[in-house]
């Protein structure tokens, strides 16, 4: 099985991409309108400018959200919409028939659209990392290696806790304000808006919960402000969700879609 | 058509609407304990803020507070009253169900503008309003009443402001039909109106304030409470939101011309 699917999956890839090609328009307002972390960049250099907080002057801040803006466009998910609409359309039993798990075909969906993510990327972080003084990620390649590694266990998690919520769908038709509480959480969890060793109190929490590892912690490694301990408990951190994660979705799925009743087709 | 007779069905539409809401019980509910959420969720960075630096330069804790509630009431307006039936127009393209809109001897723009009202978002409004409120108490200088009235009216032209962008924004559907997403962009961008203007610098700053004018919406009325907003700046906000309101009119009424009916 495994043999095959790793024939089938780079034609799944490929159209994936085409896929996104063909909508490229709005796949690049999608990616352009993540604002957040610019916003709250200037917000914090704002602070900065007088004084460092912590140990963040301004370049700092301009590196982490960098980071951050950086994380966050190739970890993100959007599976809970796509099964939502999928659910509430019928087009789900189209995509049961197929020899392929819905899941791994969505994933390859994702997956494509990371050249046109990286479209955006590559410029502003050229420009950042050349323009702006003293903005700059670890000089260790190992801490390079690791937040790739992190960034794609980052995406994982992601991905699979949004389809165990998008399966929600099949229960109430409250998905996605499900999905809402849950990016309410990861944004103030994650050190999305603000660094979470900013406030200590909430950090401490935040270490053992999935948002962080699905947030700040490859930036942080990117960043080089962890420690080798430090990075191997994210890392486990991050393990142990994905696990749990992929354990439900084992278990929650074929019990989901016995209630699937295919509206509409 | 009188003012009268529009202000007759401008409430009946209003009140279908609240009532069409309130028949989702569950729903209603748990739009509200949501508005709550989001509420904290939009605050919590203020507080996070202040936490880690009790006197910060750039702005006074006085004028976040202002810049936020307007921010608030602003939401309010955005996510209650005017997404929600701008966004309409969008189905209506593509449906062809524009047709009758059109054929109501109602002014248009009006019909398509007040005929869905979502109140759960008025929890936005009730905290803009008490944070406004408790901001203003906080002032060590009470402000005086002129400076209340220019706030208030700033505010008000924030909001035509911030209408007619979206009307601008939505007009765009006659040509394109897909905007969803573009409306979702103009509202990432609104989500920097909950900062003064004062933490932005150079051309951003310039941006911000005349091509997506977000700082005339929530960082002018603010200062105009606070006094530090001169003559000039009053005038250059009430002009841009009234040129802004007469232009995204005129763009409508071109915009129908263009409507093909999607039916027929």
């Amino acid at each position: 099985m495994i043999a095959r699917l790793a024939r089938q999956y780079p034609a799944m890839l490929r159209t994936g991409f085409a896929y996104m090609s063909a909508y490229r328009a709005e796949v690049l307002i999608w990616i352009l309108s993540t604002t957040m972390p610019l916003i709250m960049y200037a917000m914090w250099a704002s602070i900065a400018r007088e004084a460092p907080v912590g140990r963040f002057d301004e370049a700092a801040f301009a590196s982490y959200f960098l980071a951050i803006l950086i994380v966050r466009q190739l970890s993100s998910a959007y599976i809970v919409w796509e099964l939502n609409e999928a659910i509430r359309t019928g087009r789900l039993s189209m995509l049961l028939l197929r020899p392929v798990h819905p899941l791994i075909y969505y994933s390859a969906e994702h997956a494509g659209a990371i050249p046109l993510r990286a479209l955006v990327l590559v410029p502003i972080t050229a420009a950042a990392l050349l323009l702006l003084p003293g903005v700059h990620f670890s000089s260790n390649p190992l801490h390079f290696g690791l937040a790739v590694l992190t960034v794609a266990l980052a995406f994982l998690l992601n991905y699979l806790l949004q389809a165990l919520i998008g399966l929600v769908a099949l229960y109430t038709q409250q998905s996605l304000s499900v999905m809402d509480a849950f990016f309410g959480l990861w944004a103030v969890l994650s050190g999305y808006l603000f660094p979470l060793e900013l406030v200590p109190g909430l950090a401490k929490v935040a270490v053992w919960l999935p948002f962080r590892a699905m947030g700040s912690l490859p930036a942080e490694i990117l960043l080089g402000h962890l420690d080798d301990g430090a990075i191997l408990f994210g890392v486990l951190v991050q393990l142990g969700w994905l696990l749990l994660a992929f354990a439900f979705v084992l278990a929650l799925w074929p019990r989901a879609m016995r209630r699937y009743e295919a509206y509409g087709s | 058509m009188s003012v009268a007779s529009h202000t007759r069905v401008v409430s009946h539409l209003l009140k279908t609407s609240v009532l069409s809401q309130m028949q989702y019980r569950f729903d209603f509910i748990l739009e509200l304990v949501m508005a709550c959420f989001w509420l904290i969720w939009n605050i919590a960075p203020l507080w996070v803020v202040y936490e880690v630096r009790p006197d910060i330069a750039a702005f006074s804790f006085e004028e976040a507070t202002l810049v936020m509630s307007a921010f608030l009431i602003l939401k309010a307006l955005l996510e209650g009253l005017i997404a929600p039936n701008l966004m309409q127009i969008v189905e209506h393209i593509r449906k062809g169900t524009l047709d009758f809109v059109l054929m109501k001897p109602v002014d248009s723009q009006l019909l398509v503008s007040t005929s869905k009202f979502l109140p759960s978002k008025f929890v936005y409004l009730v905290a803009g309003l008490s944070m406004l409120a408790w901001s203003l108490s906080r002032l060590l200088v009470p402000p005086s009443a002129s400076q209340l009235a220019g706030a208030a009216l700033l505010l008000g032209s924030g909001a035509v402001l911030l209408y007619s962008v979206w009307l601008l924004v939505i007009c765009s559907a006659f040509w394109f039909v897909r905007v969803d997403n573009l409306s979702h962009l103009f509202s990432s961008f609104f989500d920097a109106a909950r900062w003064p203007i004062g933490i932005f610098r150079g051309w951003v700053k310039v941006v911000l304030t005349f091509v997506l004018p977000i700082a005339l919406m929530t960082s002018y009325p603010a200062k105009a409470a606070l006094g530090t907003l001169d003559l000039e700046g009053g005038a250059i906000s009430l002009s841009f939101a009234a040129f802004a309101f007469w232009g995204s009119r005129r763009v409508w009424h071109v915009a129908l011309r263009h409507y093909g009916s999607a039916s027929s």
